[in-house]
């Protein structure tokens, strides 16, 4: 598969259709998580990023994307795994979130898969790991389980809380004090 | 609104079109109040009415035709002299004014208007026709309600509830006009709960009553017993004489006024004389923005606009970037022709490349009048809903701004002048008391200054009282007491900007509470921008703000600390420097930087620490090699701070990047760059930086005073 897929309304269109869904499919630690394609703008490998400061433990900082600036999160430390070192099959996906695009790492990316609606379960609800609330499902494939991930939501959680600049302040200056 | 059978292209046009029409007739229609009739402002109306009219009939709005119509046939009669306009006049034409506006929204959100456009057309014949004989002798007292009757609305919200808004007309040659004005009251009676009516039951006693009847009521519109809009109309429709009704939602800023029906007192004998009078009143000062319209222009969408300057953004990085690798090629294989080619190339690439972006930032400039236009009709309904005597006077609104600037600057001003107004410029006894003359005037000026805009808001009025702002600020815990007896006058009035001050006495409706000048103060330094007051007892006060000329580039000082290479404005920067030895001092174990040439000692943090950057060596601020001053403004009590870095890379102008809304506005640092060779730079956040230093500050201070205890 190339760098960049694109995900098309023609292709959506057919997948809703046809009963199946297409994901990416990546790697994180021993586990295959998938996300619908329509939510990727592109695949890229990891670039230099600029730690951004006070931002949350996942967000690893900026990265610049063609000219824009664009967050960069840590799928692994956002859903508390050990970190790793990066390898040659790091990448990065970027997904559109709200009208905004943010990187996000993963271990790799492996393909582009259909699979059928009817594969898909809704997870348990004794599931209490830190990623269940993002789960959309879970899809059984022949050899092994996909987890189904709902990234705007496994995001969009953790968007850091709109402090007050008088709070913002007071931070900064025990920083300061530090 | 139903009916319109226009292409959605057209009515989009028609409505940016519109939208500048009324904003214009805003403005002459407040200016022709103010400074009497003259032939080229009634010209330029009727030009501005006619164009609204025309395209108004053409796409079949029918009703904001009519409106626009009737205007036209008073601004005839104040061209003919025989009608001079005063406020009651203008008032009138302010209503159908925001009627019209009212119209246009309805239209572009497609709902139904509620705007009794029979009722305007009505007050606005009555001084076009001059026909005071045949009108009603009657004052139709204005339907005000006051805060009594807005907690009755309130509470009645509780219990389902809602309050409507009741117009009816009744025909012109109705001889029972208080009786049916009272069969209409007696009808809503068992309906719904009146609130207030105008005429009210004394109005109609008195035979006080016009031929129109406004009333809100609280109608139930939910649960057992709820009453539809729909069975008042019905009912009230049955009285005799009733022509007209409506019933629609009563909103609390809606004017709710009627029409006026009070008769124009000159209507009856045209005076000549009385334009030529009022024009003789003070006007020198008031240019108005020349709009010329000869000059061929496009519109363009301002997304277009975004998307375009986006680009070029994006080229100007492109172009560094390959003028770079051109150098890079041209030392290894210099003389070679292709890489001579290269080179000539690129270099007329970067010709182009800046000419386009200088190019693009002028398109993006407007002129601040546009701003301004707004604020004369803000400025005369402040005057007359506090019985001040204001006028607002502009210069300076052919100065270019930026876009996003105007648009980030407009709710602060806002803000400001309503504050002139509502606390700045005294009350009427006040003001005589004081003998100051009657009319204050407030003073909105615009000017280019050392590649900055500078917007002052200058009133006449009482100043700033330093003492009871000292004393708020005590009372408030924002200072102790003998900080506040050693404070100057200047720094005392600086106190207004910080958060939970605020001095008047009372909180008003114009200014509300709560929002106070840290609002302002914080809106401002967002764009980049600061703001000044200075104020003399008695006299009056000025405030000034300095805001970048654009948001979108700007000139940056960069650093390097730790990995990362941040862009400080140079705005913020009063020195760099490379501190010896003698000059770092200490104060309670925190390293302080003592600048002799000054007699200034600031505190000294690292950059990388005070952002609390992650993965930073540890450097301490005192062993780093270089230090950049800075300082929020120029004024006294913004004190400087010392921000110790490893590297100076280098002045540079800046394209500003959004972080997006996923990162916020991050701590500390308020955006983001790209630079030449793609590196991310971040853009240091300066006054949030700068507070945050000063208050760890005034922590080493308290520290200091419990370790003396200790020992």
């Amino acid at each position: 598969m190339t760098d960049t897929e694109r995900s098309t309304p023609e292709r959506r269109a057919g997948e809703r259709k046809a009963g199946e869904r297409q994901v990416v499919v990546f790697e994180l630690g021993n586990e295959k998580y998938g996300t619908e394609i329509s939510t990727v703008r592109e695949i890229i490998r990891m670039p230099t990023v600029t730690q951004m400061p006070g931002t949350p433990e996942h967000v690893r900082g900026v990265i610049n994307l063609r000219g824009r600036v664009i967050p960069v999160v840590d799928l692994r430390t956002r859903f508390r795994l050990p970190s790793t070192d990066l390898t040659e099959n790091t990448r990065v996906l970027v997904v559109d979130i709200r009208g905004e695009n943010i990187g996000v790492v993963v271990d790799a990316v492996t393909e582009v898969r259909r699979i059928s609606n009817a594969t898909v379960e809704a997870p348990g609800p004794t599931a209490t790991t830190e990623e269940s609330v993002y789960i959309e499902g879970i899809a059984k494939q022949e050899d092994h389980l996909l987890i189904l991930l709902d990234l705007e939501q496994a995001l969009s959680n953790q968007v850091p809380s709109n402090l007050s600049d008088g709070q913002r302040a007071d931070q900064l200056s025990e920083n300061a004090a530090a | 609104m139903s009916n319109i059978d226009i292409s959605s292209d057209d009515l989009k046009v028609f409505l940016q079109e519109a939208e500048t029409l009324i904003e214009s007739l805003d403005e002459q229609i407040v200016r022709l109040e103010q400074d009497g009739a003259s032939d080229d402002l009634i010209a330029e109306i009727f030009r501005v009415a006619h164009t609204l009219k025309g395209s108004s009939g053409m796409l079949g709005l029918e009703e904001m035709a009519r409106l626009t119509h009737a205007m036209e046939d008073l601004f005839d009669r104040v061209r003919k002299g025989a009608l001079t306009i005063d406020q009651d006049v203008t008032d009138v034409l302010l209503q159908c004014l925001d009627g019209i506006s009212a119209l246009k929204d309805a239209i572009a959100s497609d709902n139904d208007p509620a705007v009794d456009v029979d009722g305007l057309v009505e007050a606005i014949h009555r001084y076009a026709e001059g026909d005071t004989s045949s009108a009603p002798r009657a004052q139709t007292t204005a339907l005000v309600l006051g805060e009594a009757e807005h907690e009755r609305i309130e509470a009645a919200a509780g219990d389902g509830r809602l309050p409507f808004r009741v117009s009816a007309a009744l025909a012109p040659d109705s001889d029972w006009r208080a009786v049916r004005c009272f069969q209409l009251l007696n009808e809503l009676g068992p309906l719904g709960e009146v609130v207030a009516s105008a005429p009210t039951q004394a109005d109609i006693e008195a035979e006080a009553v016009g031929t129109t009847f406004h009333a809100v009521v609280l109608l139930k519109r939910k649960g057992r017993g709820q009453v539809a809009p729909a069975t008042v109309e019905a009912a009230l429709k049955l009285i005799d004489d009733v022509q007209v009704v409506q019933v629609v939602p009563y909103i609390a800023d809606a004017p709710v006024e009627a029409p006026a029906a009070t008769p124009a007192p000159s209507s009856d004998a045209p005076s000549p004389d009385a334009p030529s009078e009022a024009k003789s009143a003070p006007s020198a000062v008031h240019q108005q923005p020349k709009v010329d319209s000869l000059q061929p222009s496009v519109r363009v969408d301002v997304d277009q606009l975004d998307a375009l300057m986006n680009m070029v953004g994006e080229l100007v990085i492109d172009r560094t970037r390959i003028s770079q690798l051109s150098r890079i090629l041209n030392e290894e294989f210099e003389g070679q022709e292709h890489v001579q080619a290269l080179s000539e190339t690129a270099n007329h690439l970067e010709k182009m490349v800046d000419g386009l972006h200088a190019r693009m930032m002028k398109v993006r400039m407007l002129p601040v009048g546009l701003l301004f236009s707004k604020f004369p009709r803000l400025v005369r309904d402040l005057s007359r809903s506090l019985d001040k005597g204001i006028r607002l006077e502009m210069s300076g609104e052919d100065t270019e701004i930026d876009r996003s600037v105007i648009e980030q600057i407009k709710d602060p001003l806002v803000h400001l002048i309503r504050n002139a107004c509502d606390h700045g410029i005294e009350d009427r006894d006040a003001r005589a008391a004081a003998g100051k003359p009657e009319l204050s005037i407030l003073h909105l000026s615009a000017k280019h200054e050392q590649g900055q805009i500078v917007i002052s808001l200058e009133d006449d009025g009482a100043g700033i009282d330093a003492a009871r702002v000292k004393a708020k600020a005590v009372e408030r815990g924002l200072i102790p007491a003998d900080q506040a007896e050693r404070m100057g006058l200047k720094e005392a009035v600086d106190l207004i900007f910080e958060a939970g001050l605020s001095t008047a006495k009372e909180t008003t409706a114009v200014s509300g509470r709560g929002v106070g000048m840290d609002i302002v103060r914080r809106d401002i330094e967002a764009v980049g921008g600061r703001i000044e007051v200075e104020t003399r007892p008695g006299e009056g006060t000025v405030f000034r703000l300095r805001l970048p000329l654009t948001l979108a580039t700007f000139r940056g000082l960069l650093v390097g600390c730790g990995a990362t290479t941040y862009a400080i404005p140079l705005t913020y920067v009063q020195e760099t420097l490379r501190p010896d030895e003698s000059q770092v001092r200490f104060v309670s174990q925190r390293p302080v930087l003592h600048l002799r040439t000054r007699d200034t000692v600031m505190p000294m943090v690292r950059l990388d620490n005070v952002l609390q950057a992650r993965g930073r060596a540890g450097t301490k601020a005192e062993d780093s090699p270089y230090v950049v001053v800075v300082r929020a403004s120029e004024s006294e009590s913004d004190r400087p701070v010392a921000i110790a870095v490893d590297q100076l890379v280098g002045q540079q102008e800046v394209v500003v990047k959004s972080l997006g809304k996923f990162l916020g506005r991050s701590r500390g640092v308020s955006g983001a760059s790209v630079m030449g060779d793609g590196q991310v730079v971040l853009i240091v956040d300066v006054p949030t930086l700068i507070k945050a230093s000063r208050q760890s500050d005034l922590t080493a201070a308290a520290g200091t005073v419990l370790e003396r205890i200790a020992s």
